[in-house]
């Protein structure tokens, strides 16, 4: 029988829904103003700075130090390596050189925060495409590094562990032990979330082809971190401008081929891995006799003397004051800019002079910001189901992106 | 190498960030020579290369490097200083292959801070320039949506300019005031 088609005079048109920024799936306060046409994706106008907190005015107003605690604030989810991209910064700026054991134990740190970063990822990445284990798997594990990172620097989750020149305080004795114990223990569960998800029907019709970004495009709107290596450009801070000695590691850098959600996840989970064989290496370089702090009286004068010193000796704790009240002294009006590979990408910091130990201008070139760019790119022409998929796959914190 | 406070001896630098001072000295020659109409001047400090040009030469001098092979803009920041009346912007490029990294700056000034987007050579500079804009109040002639990005849509003034005021009554003067409007 034919079918009879007839003009009913019905219009469609586009519908313009609003998602966030409460919505559960955005990581954090993120607003996107999604237009549809039917379940497509025509267009998307992400909305950011619900969080804004003007951390570069405060930092304007605040001593070098006093910066620090406010960069754990901003992704919140690795505030280690923030820490130490901040106190490199300032390094370079005032030309100063830190010993051996305090850069093992910068590299060690920052791994770890880039392991228990991506751990989170792939909970939220997976809970917000139904999946329920993967969630307690990873938090189980991130458990456990939250407990050295207690143990190493005093506090779980906003760590403030750096020191213009240092680190917050020594470790002490056995740790490293410790972390040898628990990054050889984490592949396990990683293998664990590769058996759940890697070649699951599911995750694979959800994330292959969703999302996807080609190489030109990324390099284009400056993408960074595992979202531009997934779109198969090989860029790695650590490797392309080596510091800390990680010229001295050997590790691997994943990259992707199709940019898609896929090969997001691929490229994080490698990179997991990854970081664990620099831990291992670094640890091999810990040395527990060695001065954390250096040796010479002038470069004693410019940060924080050991905690127990303060407390128990005169020059010590003029030595504590005097950092505190006049700093490291920057020079006025000249500026650098340094970047690390934090685990959302590349964390940039560019600081100006002022004479003082006061910047005149610190502009942190967040990774997140520039990732959040590239969305509407990414979501057009895609299913609205996609979107969360998406979005969760760029790995936004927005604490990083609106600052 | 013996750590501490290394004064002057730029070499110990090198050492610690290698390859952020790729040499660039061809590259400054090729723009001598293309943009001969263009004044500029080159400051090195810490291995790092920066050229300043004039407000009117920013986009042509950015035009030269996007075809010389910069192909990633890494960063657009600003920087006020009050004393000179001037406010400066930053554009920060990098090509991924080499890794040659210069920045490019030009100074405006603050009665009227204009100057021409670099959207149209990287699409990345959008959000950039957005956030110099919200935060700074530089405007960029040609973007295709300075919107304000962090701060709220009816918010008037540049909160990172130097003369934005940290405490006191004056700083509400965007907001209602705890208690108002209630």
């Amino acid at each position: 029988m034919k079918k009879e088609t007839r003009d009913l005079g019905l219009k469609t048109q586009t519908l313009t829904m609003n998602m966030g920024p409460q919505h559960p799936s955005t990581h954090g306060v993120l607003r996107i103003v999604l237009t549809l046409d039917g379940e497509v994706v025509v267009g998307a106008i992400p909305y950011i700075g619900f969080l804004h907190r003007g951390i570069e005015k405060i930092a304007e107003n605040k001593t070098l130090h006093q910066v620090i605690p406010y960069t754990d604030r901003m992704d919140y989810l690795s505030p280690i390596s923030n820490n130490i991209g901040l106190c490199l910064a300032v390094e370079k700026l005032i030309n100063f050189q830190i010993t051996e054991k305090c850069r093992v134990m910068r590299v060690i740190a920052s791994e770890l925060a880039r392991i228990s970063s991506h751990l989170i990822w792939i909970a939220t990445h997976a809970l917000d495409l139904g999946a329920g284990s993967p969630y307690f798997y990873a938090f189980t594990e991130r458990e456990k590094y939250l407990d050295i990172f207690d143990e190493m620097t005093g506090v779980r989750f906003t760590v403030s562990y750096g020191r213009i020149g240092g680190l917050a305080r020594d470790w002490e004795k056995g740790l490293d032990k410790k972390i040898l114990n628990l990054v050889e223990n984490t592949p396990k569960c990683i293998d664990e979330l590769d058996r759940l998800l890697t070649r699951n029907r599911i995750w694979i019709e959800r994330n292959q082809n969703v999302g996807v970004i080609s190489k030109e495009e990324a390099v284009n709107l400056s993408l960074c971190g595992p979202n531009l290596r997934a779109s198969g450009v090989e860029w790695d801070i650590r490797k392309a401008y080596p510091y800390l000695g990680y010229e001295k590691y050997k590790f691997e850098i994943p990259v992707g081929e199709n940019g898609d959600a896929y090969d997001r996840y691929l490229v994080r989970m490698e990179e997991m891995r990854q970081s664990i064989e620099i831990v291992k290496q670094a640890l091999k370089d810990y040395d527990e006799k060695a001065s954390l702090w250096p040796e010479d009286i002038e470069s004693q004068k410019s940060f924080y003397p050991p905690k127990e010193k303060v407390l128990t000796s005169m020059e010590e704790l003029i030595h504590q004051f005097m950092v505190a009240t006049e700093g490291p002294k920057t020079p006025k009006y000249e500026e650098i800019y340094f970047a690390i590979e934090a685990p959302k990408g590349e964390l940039g910091f560019y600081i100006v002079g002022s004479g003082t130990n006061v910047a005149h201008r610190l502009h942190f070139r967040s990774p997140t910001f520039a990732n959040l760019q590239a969305l509407p790119v990414m979501l057009k022409g895609g299913m609205v189901a996609d979107v969360v998929a998406t979005v969760a796959s760029l790995d936004p914190v927005m604490g990083d992106a609106d600052r | 190498m013996k750590a501490g406070r290394t004064g002057e001896r730029d070499i110990l630098v090198a050492e610690i960030y290698k390859g952020w001072d790729v040499d660039l000295t061809e590259t400054i020659s090729r723009l001598k020579e293309s943009l001969k109409d263009v004044e500029f001047s080159v400051h090195n400090f810490r291995g790092e290369t920066t050229i300043i040009v004039k407000n009117g030469d920013l986009h042509k001098t950015l035009e030269f490097f996007k075809n010389d092979g910069f192909d990633y803009l890494v960063d657009v920041s600003s920087s006020h200083y009050p004393e000179r009346g001037e406010i400066e912007v930053i554009y920060l490029i990098r090509e991924l292959k080499s890794r040659r990294q210069i920045r490019v700056k030009s100074a405006l000034s603050v009665e009227n801070p204009m100057v021409l987007s670099a959207c149209d050579l990287w699409r990345g500079a959008d959000w950039f320039e957005r956030e110099v804009y919200d935060l700074m109040g530089v405007i960029f002639e040609g973007h295709p949506d300075l919107r304000r990005i962090m701060m709220p849509e009816d918010f008037e003034d540049f909160p990172l300019r130097k003369q934005y005021p940290m405490e006191g009554d004056d700083e509400w003067r965007n907001f209602l005031k705890p208690g108002e409007g209630e």
